[in-house]
């Protein structure tokens, strides 16, 4: 039926937070074209709202709040920059609000940083769907802290499907971050695997999936030193001990 | 926007800020790194996320858990809050259904949720704060607007929101394409949008 194909019927769950991981990318593209579906989103948004405030209250207790104080420290507040790299090319203070809680709500702050990241080293925008728990944060914090690094540097290569790699890195940090745009999708049972590579061999530095935009990025696990090459191959899902098939992206940091 | 919904709003007294003002003005000063600001925010805000987070989880630890997550992101992302896009209890309530749901899917027990549990009413027994006046008539205001809606659409945005199931989820559960469901779940919040006079 056309319900299953017409994005603007997922205003709704997309207000509830339902929409499934498979849609999502594809919604958030529509609604990054349609200010009618974006005005109709940010009201749905904003009743959602009130459906959360009807929650029964529920006292914390005593321990929480100075558990939340003392971790403050530990918590560095992110840097107030900008995010608000989508022009706002749309008539009246109503839609340009409404266009400009896509980009720069907190759900979408993260993305925002990939998404900057990703402009400034492509000049393409890029739709990342990030699970956002723990995890997500730590990437996007490590990745932050790799772009404000004095000695940051970026290498880009194409990649054989018409897309682009680009390896983002700070040998004072000890830490990289890739950033690719036009990577094909892979089978369930099939993710990305980076790879730090020197004379000794490829050292396994996490697993990641592209959505069906092709584009996402990924902090390296592990500690890169100088010089390193960063290859991705495909793997079987959860990732190998060493590389088994020939690297799809080849990147050096030299 | 939030701040123009009427329980939202100082009925006592007009001369004063409302509400939704004062709690944008905490949440800027927290933005500036302003700790007591934090620590009145939590106060004003903490039983209403962490009662959020409760109704999803039904967990008392995990939802302490969740609920201190939540305050530390609104800490480090405070400063990025800008009220031209939309009211504070807007951004932190956002925030907060977005963690606990992240939590509900991640959890290996929430997979096997049985179909009765999902569809039966959400509500779970959980020592609640006396709810003030203001709390009292807003939940009523949602309650009876949802009362307006088909038991369909109900069942359909109960699952999706307090339940924190996904289109497909809910279809399955239900047994109907998953395109009934996103129309169920849209044609339901417009109705609910109308009823509460959300507007942009």
């Amino acid at each position: 039926m056309t319900d299953d194909k017409d994005p603007g019927n997922l205003t709704g769950s997309y207000a509830l937070g339902a929409v499934d991981a498979a849609e999502l990318a594809d919604f958030e593209a529509h609604l990054a074209q349609s200010h009618q579906t974006r005005d109709e989103v940010t009201e749905l948004m904003d009743t959602a709202v009130l459906l959360g405030l009807a929650a029964a209250p529920v006292q914390p207790s005593a321990g929480l709040k100075a558990s939340i104080m003392g971790q403050l420290d530990a918590h560095p507040q992110l840097p107030s920059e900008a995010t608000g790299f989508v022009a706002s090319d749309f008539a009246g203070p109503a839609a340009r609000k409404a266009s400009a809680r896509w980009f720069s709500k907190p759900v979408t702050a993260l993305v925002a940083v990939a998404a900057a990241i990703a402009l400034f080293v492509a000049g393409g925008v890029v739709t990342t769907t990030i699970t956002q728990d723990n995890f997500a944060q730590q990437q996007a914090d490590q990745l932050a802290a790799i772009n404000a690094a004095d000695d940051v540097q970026r290498a880009a290569v194409d990649l054989d499907g018409g897309g682009t790699a680009t390896l983002v890195w700070s040998n004072e940090l000890l830490r990289s971050a890739l950033v690719v745009d036009g990577l094909a999708t892979l089978p369930t049972d099939r993710q990305y695997q980076l790879w730090y590579i020197d004379g000794a061999g490829a050292r396994p530095a996490g697993v990641f999936d592209v959505a069906a935009s092709g584009s996402t990025w990924r902090v390296l696990e592990g500690t890169m030193n100088t010089g390193d090459t960063v290859g991705v191959t495909v793997e079987p899902r959860g990732g190998s001990p060493v590389p088994t098939t020939d690297p799809v992206v080849v990147i050096t940091s030299a | 926007m939030l701040e123009l919904v009427p329980g939202e709003m100082n009925v006592e007294n007009p001369a004063e800020p409302s509400a939704a003002t004062v709690l944008q003005d905490v949440l800027e000063r927290v933005g500036r790194g302003d700790r007591a600001a934090f620590s009145e925010l939590y106060d004003q805000m903490a039983p209403r996320v962490l009662g959020l987070v409760t109704r999803l989880l039904r967990d008392p630890a995990q939802s302490e858990e969740v609920a201190q997550e939540i305050f530390l992101e609104i800490w480090q992302t405070s400063t990025r809050f800008d009220p031209n896009k939309g009211g504070a209890a807007t951004w932190i309530l956002t925030m907060t259904h977005r963690r606990a749901v992240d939590r509900v899917r991640a959890s290996q027990a929430s997979r096997d949720r049985d179909v009765r549990v999902g569809i039966r009413d959400l509500d779970v027994d959980i020592d609640h704060v006396a709810e003030s006046v203001e709390v009292r008539i807003e939940s009523e205001r949602v309650e009876k607007a949802m009362a307006r809606l088909t038991d369909m659409q109900r069942q359909a945005i109960t699952l999706s929101y307090y339940g924190g199931y996904t289109n497909s989820e809910v279809a399955t559960m239900l047994s109907v394409p998953i395109g009934t469901i996103k129309t169920r779940i849209r044609d339901g919040m417009i109705r609910l949008r109308d009823e509460l006079g959300v507007a942009s």
